[in-house]
């Protein structure tokens, strides 16, 4: 039987109160006078405030094309608001860049995609206007929630001209009374009988217009009868209730560089600052001091106001950390430096610190947060993602207690919806309604305000936030600073569920993997970080100074490249070039500082008794870099020689098939994959171990972002354009090679087999053009373990190897640090790494990612040269007792060429077993500092020397002792004072 | 020109978020791709008659852009 749908083709009542509210909106601007000559200078922002200037001022007229691709301009004008002053004035322009204005040579607001006005407030009694403005073309390109502005976006845009304009304030009044109302008639979220009702009534109320003639005294009525016959009807009750917080999130590098954030920032503190004087009721939260920074040094007279808001209560400023970091990649000390570099700012400007963590749009967190926030003087963890973007699970709590790692518990509040918001009543009500803690008896968090590339709150939420309260069909809602809101509904007296675990985002799992050389280069400077300022310390002890302001710079540096659309590389072409322009910079500083020598050190506190490669003579080219490979014997942060080289290659058999060493047998494939590995009479491996595998990589829009859950099912094929061969033996090495081709690209594999060492290292030199794939290694190992063990940088993490429940099966890429491992309770393999972080699940084998292909946002994304290096550790015992994290840490940290060994302090050498994970002289100049980790999951108790300050991560604290008492996977942090 | 190109004006439509390659150069006339964000604007055009107003003044000479539009396949329709 035919089923016909019955559908209404003519115009719904609906449609048409959206008709005249569109028409009504036309009408809120009258008197528009245009201001001419307006003069240009087209430009392309060349750093934080410098410009390089494509021409000179010239006058720019309706009609005419303005903006260039990647460009800014500054324009000027001169007006006269005389006999016009006598109503507020706005200047006016209807554009989607994003423009600063300054009148007569103050900041007096902006305006961008989500408002096309500024106030004009005190205007001179000469009635004379300087107009100096800068715009940025605004080039976010899937930021379409503004329609109104749709047709002036793109590189070039044609000028509509610039107005002075007064606002007709009752029509303006009731354009929000209209948006209030036509998004509670389209959305289901508030009854159908009450939703007929207002749409009934906003019917009748718009009746009262002539939209042929439109009255101001037609207008008012027309609200009058809204607030008599909707306002004023209290049948229909709302519950729940809501926090209203502005916010505006501001990605400080994405669709735009870094250098365009600072005039972004200006913009939208402007704004928010402007707001402020007219709604003394608006809370606003602002995060990241790095912009804070920003707008200290480039624009003080507006920073000055700032603090004054601050100071009102108006203003404030959230989150501890230095920028919003990706919180999976960096190590346990990174993310303390971004906390102590964030606090320390915030205490120099705002004389206090803050009690919050605010990551709104940060890809899932490590479960090592929450002591680093606890000890950084953060009570409370606010982030977005979990709740609003899983494609799994839902995740089941809003506000809770969030167990770290070692047991530390941190508040924590996922809020039920997206951190872009723009107040709407159906944004509040599906807040409530998502809202899974309503049971604990407290409210639930709603940002609100434009974001990603700032902007923040407009006047419109504002005014519906105060029409929320006439509303009876809302929540209950308040607007509230985020500190009012955390100290209220995170208290111990309610019964706050528990989440113990990392917080795992089922999304963005490509991240980990996206543009292989900054994770790459994250991984060695974080290395040289440590050792630089373990150096600097030693070498103060011998007399000499510390470079704390260096240190500093070049961690600030590094630190901002870790912002959550830096390191994750979801970003454009030109930001990545800055990325690498920065770390090559922090590089060269840190090598600079380290020096060099032709002693060997080594810059660990545990000893270093194993196979290092040495650069210089040799047969070997690791990395491109020549040298050789030998056993060295070192103490704990002590040195010396390196056993000679040698040339008998008798240690080692090639058949063409199978390798023998006195340590291992290996039968290997011609791809470089094992068949078998065997050690001590035990087999580890299964065929296909250490294959690599190619997949069809295509998640769709969020390209660089996601992995979906079925890219393995489009395996792609790997031609052997050269099987394995040997390419070089020596006394202490051997290497393998093969060549793996597409159409496009070329793997070479080189493997390195070792006379005195049972582990296996596989070099990668990749020539990568491919596009929308995905490069992994898979490890079958002969190994019974239905868990994968990953480094999180400061202990470890235990992830399913099952697909049992929708959790599991949810979790089948993720971060690793250093190593992951499979183990029986006597024996396993690891896979040690020294520039990855994503592993996953491949239809049940463990996988190491190596390289994408993505092309949104970045076409050229990993296209090109990649190097990169993988030991396999086949071991007795568990990890643990096999020393996994131990070996993998010096994979990280290459032994030290130094002139002279450098005299120890004893103590730095009795912390074991804790990780020196990070020496350095204290922010206050006079103390050591010293971070220790528990890595293995394990109690126990030091007896020192001599006493030390425990400290906290902000490096204060003054209690002594000379026992430290430590619990699994805790980080220390002690102080002493060199003698 | 394809130097020019790949140097002054290809790094401006990357920052923001576009692309342009040079796929050949015959005489006065340009072939380029435009990917990216370029591969979907609706004011490519201008964008690309600013480019050839910018090679006239910093090289003296008149272009014309033959351009193919290559979306990735997640914006195809």
């Amino acid at each position: 039987m035919a089923q016909i749908k019955v559908e209404r083709r003519s115009l719904r009542p609906e449609e048409y109160i959206n008709l005249r509210y569109t028409a009504l909106k036309n009408h809120i601007f009258e008197d528009a006078r245009e201001i001419t000559p307006v003069r240009i200078r087209n430009a392309r922002q060349t750093g934080d405030t410098a410009f390089a200037f494509y021409d000179d001022w010239h006058e720019l007229k309706k009609g005419d094309l303005c903006y260039t691709p990647d460009g800014s301009v500054f324009f000027e004008a001169d007006a006269d608001v005389s006999g016009f002053a006598d109503k507020p004035v706005f200047l006016y322009w209807k554009t989607s860049s994003e423009v600063i204005v300054k009148v007569n040579g103050r900041f007096a607001g902006g305006i961008d995609p989500n408002r096309r006005t500024v106030r004009l407030g005190d205007l001179p009694a000469d009635g004379l206007l300087h107009l100096e403005m800068y715009g940025f073309n605004r080039s976010k390109p899937d930021d379409e929630r503004n329609p109104d502005t749709a047709s002036t976006r793109g590189c070039r845009q044609e000028f509509g001209g610039l107005y002075l304009v007064h606002v007709n304030e009752a029509v303006q009044s009731l354009c929000y009374d209209l948006e209030l109302f036509t998004d509670v008639i389209g959305s289901d979220l508030f009854p159908e009988d009450y939703r007929a009702l207002v749409t009934r009534e906003v019917d009748r109320a718009l009746e009262l217009i002539d939209f042929d003639d439109v009255r101001t005294a037609d207008v008012q009525k027309a609200s009058a009868y809204l607030e008599k016959n909707l306002y004023a009807n209290a049948t229909y009750k709302g519950s729940g209730r809501v926090a209203l917080v502005g916010h505006s999130h501001l990605d400080l590098a994405y669709y735009w560089r870094r250098v365009h954030t600072v005039q972004k920032n200006l913009r939208t503190v402007l704004i928010q600052l402007r707001l402020m004087d007219r709604y003394p009721e608006f809370r606003y939260c602002h995060t990241q001091p790095y912009i804070f920074e920003t707008l200290e040094t480039y624009y003080p007279d507006v920073f000055a106001e700032l603090r004054e808001k601050i100071a009102a209560g108006q203003f404030e400023p959230v989150g501890a950390m230095y920028v919003e970091p990706d919180c999976n990649i960096p190590s346990a000390e990174s993310l303390i430096r971004q906390c102590l570099y964030g606090q320390r700012y915030y205490r120099r400007a705002f004389g206090k610190i803050v009690d919050t963590c605010w990551l709104p749009d940060v890809f899932g967190n490590s479960w090592i947060l929450p002591q680093i926030l606890k000890k950084s003087g953060v009570d409370y963890f606010v982030s977005n993602k979990m709740s609003t973007w899983n494609d799994t699970n839902r995740f089941p709590h809003n506000n809770f207690i969030w167990r770290g790692i070692d047991g530390t518990e941190v508040y924590a509040c996922v809020p039920p919806t997206h951190f872009i918001s723009w107040n709407e009543p159906s944004q509040v009500a599906a807040n409530w309604q998502a809202y899974q803690d309503k049971n604990t008896g407290a409210e639930t968090l709603q940002m609100f305000g434009y974001g990603d590339g700032g902007s923040g709150v407009t006047e419109e939420m504002l005014e519906l936030a105060r029409r929320f309260k006439k509303l009876s069909v809302m929540p209950e809602t308040r607007q509230v600073s985020a500190s009012e809101f955390l100290k209220e509904n995170f208290t111990p007296d309610r019964e706050l569920a528990v989440w113990d675990g990392e917080l795992y985002l089922e999304m963005h799992r490509g991240v980990t993997t996206t543009k292989a050389e900054l994770k790459r280069r994250n991984r060695l400077l974080e290395n040289k970080f440590r050792t630089a300022e373990l150096l600097a310390v030693l070498r103060l002890a011998e007399g000499e100074p510390y470079p704390a302001e260096e240190l500093r710079r070049l961690w600030k540096l590094f630190l901002i490249d870790q912002f959550h659309d830096i390191l994750p590389g979801s970003h454009i072409t030109p930001v990545y070039r800055d990325a690498i322009r920065d770390l090559t910079e922090v590089e060269a500083g840190l090598d600079a500082l380290i020096g060099g020598g032709e002693t060997l050190w080594n810059p660990l506190d545990t000893a270093r008794r194993g196979v290092e490669f040495l650069p210089g003579d040799g047969r070997f080219t690791r990395c491109g870099v020549q040298g050789r490979f030998a056993r060295v014997d070192f103490a704990p942060l002590g040195g010396g020689t390196a056993e000679a080289a040698r040339d008998d290659a008798s240690w080692f058999s090639f058949d063409g098939g199978t390798v023998a060493t006195s340590l291992l047998t290996a039968r290997l494939a011609p791809d470089g994959s094992f068949t078998s590995l065997v050690q001590n009479g035990r087999e580890y491996a299964k065929p296909g171990f250490n294959a690599l595998h190619l997949y069809d990589d295509r998640p769709g829009n969020y390209d660089a972002w996601d992995i979906l859950p079925d890219y393995a099912d489009r395996e792609r094929e790997l031609m052997l354009t050269e099987p394995l061969h040997t390419v070089a033996v020596d006394g202490d090495c051997a290497e393998l090679a093969c060549v793996l081709t597409t159409k496009k690209s070329r793997i070479e594999r080189r493997l390195r087999f070792f006379r005195q060492e049972g582990t296996v290292e596989v070099e990668h030199i990749v020539d990568w053009h491919e596009s929308h794939k995905l490069l992994k290694a898979l490890f079958p190992a002969n190994v019974l373990a239905r868990e994968i063990v990953c480094d999180t940088s400061a202990g470890f993490i235990k992830r399913p190897l099952t697909a049992n429940t929708s959790w599991e099966k949810a979790k089948f890429e993720f971060c690793t640090h250093k190593w992951f491992d499979l183990s029986e309770s006597d024996g396993g393999v690891a896979v040690l790494n020294h520039s990855k972080y994503g592993a996953g699940v491949t239809k049940g084998v463990p996988s190491l990612s190596l390289l994408r292909a993505t092309e949104r946002p970045d076409p050229q994304a990993d296209l090109g040269a990649h190097d990169f290096c993988y030991c396999i550790y086949p071991h007795a015992g568990d990890f643990i007792t096999a020393r996994v994290n131990e070996k993998a840490t010096a994979y990280n940290a290459p032994l030290v060429g130094v002139g002279a060994l450098p005299q120890v302090p004893a103590l730095l050498r009795e912390f074991a077993p804790l990780a020196l994970q990070s020496v350095k002289l204290g922010e206050d100049g006079r103390t050591v500092v010293c971070r220790l980790t528990e890595t293995d999951g394990a109690r126990g108790e030091l007896r020192l020397s001599r006493p030390v300050r425990v400290l906290d991560m902000l490096e204060e604290g003054e209690s002594e002792t000379d026992v430290l008492v430590y619990r699994p996977f805790e980080i220390l942090t002690v102080g002493f004072t060199l003698d | 020109m394809e130097e020019y190109i790949n140097t002054v004006l290809r790094p401006l439509l990357q920052g923001d978020g576009g692309e342009l390659e040079v796929d050949r150069v015959e005489g006065d006339t340009v072939f380029v791709t435009l990917r990216g964000e370029c591969s979907k604007c609706d004011v490519a055009d201008r964008c690309l008659e600013w480019c050839k107003q910018k090679i006239l003044t910093d090289r003296g000479e008149r272009v014309t852009f033959v351009a193919t539009r290559k979306k990735p396949y997640f914006w195809e329709k």
